[in-house]
Parts: C-alpha cells; structure tokens; sequence
C-alpha cells in the first residue's frame, strides 16, 4: 500500500464541552476516493476541518504526506492548503467577485503566473465543470448546482493533490447530482487527485467512493469497499445504509 | 471586555505579522484595487456626513458660547474656543463616532455576512491569508483616512463658526482667522492628529474583530453590527479620555 496521504490517530476534538470526535482514526491513500458517511451533527465536516489545519484536536495527531498539521506554522500551513481544494456545502463562493475573479483569486494571490496563464487556466476548469459561458457572472445569479459546479472548479485551479467534498450533491436534483458524482469520479481518475468526500446521501456514496467509512459516536465504526460496506454486519451501518428508523442509532440518541 | 480587547489586540498582531510573511516572499501586502475601494468608501464617502454634521456643531458651539460670552464682552474668545475645541477634541472625536457608526457598522456587516456564508473560511482554506486579504486594507484604510476626514471636519465647523461670528458677534472674517491664529499651538494640531490615528485604528480593528467573530446566521450579524458601533463609540470616547489626560500631563 502507497504511504497514506492522510492519517488522523486517536483525534479528540470538542467544542464547549461536547466531544465530537472520540479517538477518530483515519488513513487515506493517494487516488482514493473515500466517503465517510455519517449522522448529522457527527463530525464528518469537522473532519474535513481538521484535515485542512483549520481546527486543531485536543488530542491525538492529523498528518497530511506525513507531516504534522496541528503544529505547522502558519506559513507552512498555508502552503499546504494550496496541495488541498475545498468545495464546500454551499460553495463558499466570494460573493462580491465574479465567478471569473473567483478562480483568478487563488492563482494571482499564490501564485507567480502572468495573466494570460490564468485566464487559460480559469478557461479550462470552468470548461471541465461545464460552465464556460459564467465566467463574467456574479454567484448570486447562478443556481444552487451551477454554485458547486463553480466551487468544484475553484477547488481545481491550483491541481491540488487532495480534493475534499463537504457535502457535494446535498440540496441539488437527481440529475446536477449525478453530474457532481461523475466530475468527482473522472477528477480521480484523469488528474490521480484523492479525495474525501462527506455525505450522507447513500446514492452518491455508493457510486463515487472506492471506500466507505461511517463515522459515529466520534470515531469510524466501520470502512470497507462499498460492496462489502453495504453487506455490512454492523447494526448501525445497516439502519444508516437501509434508513430504518428501528435500530440503535435512534435509541441511543433517546438514551 | 478584557478578553475582546485582548482579541482586538490579538487580532493587530496576527493581521501585521500574517501581512508581513507575504511581503517577504516579495508579494504586495494587498491588493491595491481593494485598498482604494475601501478608502473611497470610509473616506469619500464619509465627507458629505462628516462636513454637513461638522458644519452644524460649528455653528452651534458659535452661537451657543457667544451668547455666554457676550455678557462678559469676551465674545472675541469664541473663535479661538471652536479652532482649539475642535482641533483638539470635537474634530476627531465627533468624525470618530460618525466613523464608526457609518464604516465600523459596513465593515461587521460585510465581513460577518462573509464568516457566516463561510467565504473567510473558504479564503483560508486556500492558502490565502483572510486577515491579511481582507483585514488590513480596511484598516488600514480608516486608519489613514481618519485624519482627512479630521481635517473636513475642524474646516467645515470653522466655517460654521465664522458664519456666526460674522453674523451675530460683528467679527470679521480676517479678525476672525487672526484669532484662530493667535489661539491655536501647534500641540493642539498634533493632539488632533494622533487621536484622529488612534480612532481610526480602533474603529477598524474592533469592526473587523466583531464581523470575523460572528456565529449564528443573519440574527448573528445584526447582533455583531450593533456591539461593533457600540463598543467602537465608547472605546473611541474612552481612549479619548485617555489621551487627554497623557497630553495634559505632557504640555501642560
């Protein structure tokens, strides 16, 4: 096995006193595509935070090409978000620029490329979400799925090594849906970026990842390919996979 | 209140060092285009209110302390009272309030709308540093735009004054000035100055700190607006305060 991109161990984090994450451990390899499903309110999004440096654990380490997160400096930090995209729930875009200026901002700001340089890049990634025509537009004219497709593009601009998906097909139709499933699919497999994913959209899960993991109670109860994470023997990944309301999931929340 | 004047000062330090580290990898510390956009804002666009508010107070203090002084015949003092009032006090302080009532309210707004629709995150998740994006050009705008704004304001209530001398107390405009002239030292300008500096950094920092803090959605934002008008008009008055009595103990 490839040296894991990603690896979280025994990560505590809390937040005014309620834990929400309880000795989480985590390895991504590179070109995975690894979804973590989860409850609402579990911590999946943390983990994508963390991930990125922008919340630190209480305990525990979170390292990225093996090298410590939580205790970079800033400056190192934030070379390392440029190796790491984001697309976030609601895309994030900045809403005073344009689309076009949005993708610039990343690229003029990190970056030392001449104007002609960014503009062919900014071309070729709104040409790879399908939207080429928006480039002029400001993102409050554009729908819910235009929005992501946009942040997705964002996200891309600098060829990050790892692409991380808060929530990507949450709020969009079935079909914006399965466009977001296969640009996160060919991204993988054209451009060998990893990602994780965070959904609990199981349609999504089951047709994007390589590998599933379900986070729960603050720590991930079980990871598998997902033929064998659906055939799961496991009493809350079977209620979350099948969406029973009988199951340990809700009792445990009542108790 | 220590804790958030503690994070103010915080924020200063981050934001200078965060500006810093990019203008030693050779990069501007911002980009220009934002630094004018906001200068026009907090200062342009500031001047129509500073100068008409400015004007009235003017006047007012004219009419109001020549009306007292008359009865002793010492309305010649009234020049002389408005330049050093307002050269020295009113000027900075009354631009101060209307600064923070007018930017320090757009900046929390702007930048809390941001947090909440998790834009600051975004920029930092990409590498770009969100305090030195978005935090310093509008500081630094409202910090280097308070003593112009200053400025407009001791002219514009001067006028007003002299308008009232020239009116109501049979001073002429020449006479006028000559008072000015013989009333105002220069420690009076320089005490102006440095307050007007002052305010305009605290106006900044505390709008900037109260918007890049917001939690909880629109409410959240109209909350943060409020305490940052508030809490930047009476740190500006406290400090106001404060400076009074360092520059009394210096001059006199």
């Amino acid at each position: 096995m490839d040296t894991p991109l990603v690896e979280m161990s025994n990560v505590d984090l809390s937040f005014d006193g309620t834990r929400i994450l309880k000795g989480l451990s985590l390895s991504v390899a590179p070109r995975e595509r690894l979804v973590i499903l989860g409850q609402s309110g579990s911590g999946k999004s943390t983990t994508l935070r963390l991930i990125l440096g922008i919340l630190h654990p209480q305990h525990g380490s979170v390292k990225f090409k093996n090298e410590e997160v939580t205790h970079m400096s800033r400056a190192k930090l934030n070379r390392m978000r440029q190796k790491i995209g984001m697309v976030y729930q609601y895309s994030a875009l900045i809403s005073s620029l344009t689309i076009r200026d949005n993708l610039a901002l990343p690229l003029e700001e990190l970056t030392d490329k001449s104007r002609e340089e960014i503009d062919q890049i900014i071309e070729e990634k709104l040409a790879m979400v399908g939207m080429e025509d928006t480039g002029e537009r400001m993102p409050s004219e554009l729908s819910g799925g235009m929005k992501k497709r946009i942040g997705l593009a964002r996200a891309l601009v600098l060829n990050p090594e790892l692409v991380l998906f808060d929530e990507p097909s949450a709020g969009l139709d079935p079909v914006i849906s399965s466009v977001i499933d296969e640009l996160i699919i060919s991204l993988t497999e054209k451009a060998n970026t990893t990602s994780i994913i965070v959904t609990h959209e199981m349609d999504s899960a089951f047709k994007i990842a390589t590998r599933i993991a379900m986070l729960y109670q603050g720590k991930i109860i079980e990871e598998d390919r997902p033929e064998r994470f659906r055939r799961s023997e496991n009493e809350v990944v079977k209620q979350f996979v099948e969406g029973k309301t009988d199951g340990p999931i809700l009792e445990n929340k009542k108790s | 209140m220590l804790q958030h004047l503690s994070s103010v000062v915080w924020l200063l330090f981050e934001t200078a060092q965060e500006t810093l580290e990019h203008t030693r990898r050779g990069r501007l510390p911002f980009r220009p285009a934002i630094f004018f956009e906001q200068t026009d804002r907090a200062g342009v666009g500031s001047i129509p209110l500073v100068a008409l508010v400015s004007l009235f107070l003017g006047l007012t203090m004219a009419l109001l302390t020549g009306y007292q002084l008359q009865s002793f015949g010492t309305e010649r003092l009234v020049p002389g009272l408005v330049a050093v009032g307002f050269t020295r006090e009113l000027g900075p302080l009354i631009t101060g309030i209307m600064v923070a009532a007018r930017i320090g309210a757009a900046y929390t707004a702007e930048l809390g709308t941001m947090t909440v629709a998790e834009e600051v995150e975004a920029i930092e998740a990409m590498g770009i540093g969100p305090l030195r994006f978005l935090v310093t050009p509008r500081v630094l705008a409202v910090f280097l735009l308070m003593p112009c704004l200053v400025v407009v304001s001791n002219i514009m209530a001067l006028i007003g004054a002299a308008f009232i001398s020239d009116l109501h107390l049979n001073i002429s405009l020449p006479y006028f000035f000559d008072l000015i002239h013989d009333a105002l030292q220069r420690r009076d300008i320089i005490a102006g100055v440095i307050k007007s500096f002052l305010f305009g950094l605290i106006i900044g920092l505390v709008a900037c700190y109260k918007g890049l803090t917001v939690k909880g959605g629109a409410a959240g934002v109209g909350d943060a607006t409020t305490s940052s008008v508030v809490t930047a008009i009476t740190v500006v008055i406290g400090f106001d305060t404060l400076a009074n009595i360092v520059l009394v103990a210096l001059y006199d």
